[in-house]
């Protein structure tokens, strides 16, 4: 049977508070590693950073990648996949992901902020990667002479839209609305698109194929009439969720799902910390995550030596 | 001795996980012997491995002739090829 591998941290979420924490309990020289869908979280979807310090001005991912190679260069190591389940086992805790690996961990920092919204039905998970995506500037390339559906109204469906256009022969924009929230001048685009046909108050009900990605079922949400498209790929541009739910009786939530952090990133939980977006924190700037993320470190790291009979530090001065 | 392994990385420019997964085989090739390439999934040999092995997502990682790894590879996983 193949050995778990124990981390003295594991931080879920590779975006600024994440990658912070990283550097943080690295310096400090605890085994750490990453869990995350991504590295760079909702930066990634940032054009230009203004108000970090530092750089005058950055695009979101470059900045995120500063941050990325800093943790790398201090050890920390990175495994991508989405945590899912979070267990107590032996005074450790037990953190899954869901494509079936599994890490002990002594102390988890909670730092993924929201991720992709999917639409919650059979078979989504199962064809992530092999026919369902979420990232179209990824993908967008390997779609030449394909037919593809993008499910959203917004301006990251726009313009995964209007990318998609210009490698496939067919996309289907389906929304489930009557009108588009995306700004005008992404619409105009797509409307200019010959290869773009759009589908309104519609909605995917079903997902086709059984070993193999093979389309999906549209439904009119107005008539209610299914329609079977058979498509190549399906891009989801649905937005960002706070997905909670799976930490819940780890910690305390308030009314909007966030988890509730003291001022040293703790949870009702000793040994595990939040930090960034996932947080009631008020401010949810990357320089506020980055903060956060180095508090959540240092807790973690006091956390550990106060486990181990040491006196913890109580601030850098002291 | 086994033969030595041929590990394929079909990228795209504007993929955020294909930096890494690159940056991790080389790191690899300094642990373990194998023959090592990098495809632009643009390029005509990309778009012929994307036919080939009907590549849906990047990174896709092609290893002796199979698709190995879908996305960004696990780092122990990758490591496990070697020691097979």
């Amino acid at each position: 049977m193949e050995k778990i591998k124990t981390y003295d941290v594991v931080i879920v979420g590779g975006g600024a508070a994440g990658l912070t924490a990283a550097i943080y309990t690295r310096r400090k020289l605890l085994s750490t590693l990453i869990v995350s869908l991504d590295i760079g979280g909702q930066n990634l979807l940032t054009e230009l950073v203004e108000n970090y310090p530092g750089y005058k001005e950055k695009s979101g991912p470059k900045l995120m990648q500063i941050f990325y190679e800093q943790a790398l260069s201090f050890g920390a190591e990175v495994v991508f996949g989405q945590a899912n389940k979070v267990e107590k086992t032996k005074g450790m805790f037990k953190i899954s992901l869901s494509n079936g690996e599994q890490y002990l961990a002594k102390s988890i920092i909670l730092a993924y902020g929201k991720v992709p919204r999917k639409l919650g039905i059979p078979n989504e998970d199962k064809f992530i990667g092999r026919g369902i995506s979420t990232c179209a500037t990824c993908d967008a390339p390997v779609m030449r002479k394909k037919n593809v559906a993008v499910l959203g109204g917004g301006n990251s469906a726009l313009e995964a839209a209007e990318l998609l256009s210009r490698f496939a022969t067919k996309v289907y924009l389906i929304h489930r609305r009557d009108e588009f929230r995306g700004d005008p001048i992404t619409l105009s685009k797509v409307k200019k698109a010959k290869n773009i046909e759009m589908i309104l108050n519609s909605t995917v009900s079903e997902i086709l194929g059984k070993e193999k990605f093979e389309g999906i079922v549209v439904e009119n949400l107005a008539t209610k009439k299914k329609t079977k498209m058979k498509v190549d790929a399906m891009f989801l541009e649905i937005g960002y969720i706070l997905d909670t739910e799976w930490v819940k009786s780890f910690v305390e939530r308030n009314e909007a799902g966030e988890i509730k952090t003291s001022k040293f990133g703790e949870t009702k939980t000793e040994g595990i910390f939040a930090a960034g977006d996932v947080t009631d924190g008020p401010y949810k700037q990357t320089i506020t995550a980055a903060g956060e993320g180095a508090i959540a470190g240092l807790s973690a790291y006091n956390w550990l030596i106060k486990k181990e009979g040491k006196t913890a530090v109580k601030s850098d001065w002291s | 001795m086994s033969a030595r392994k041929k590990v394929q990385v079909v990228y795209t420019k504007t993929c955020k996980y294909c930096g890494p997964t690159k940056e991790m085989w080389r790191d690899l090739q300094k642990v373990y012997e194998f023959e090592y390439e990098e495809i632009d999934a643009q390029s005509s040999k990309g778009q012929e491995l994307v036919q080939k092995f009907s590549i849906m997502t990047v990174p896709t990682t092609i290893i002796d002739g199979k698709v190995q790894f879908v996305g960004m590879p696990n780092k122990n996983k990758a490591e496990q090829i070697f020691e097979e």
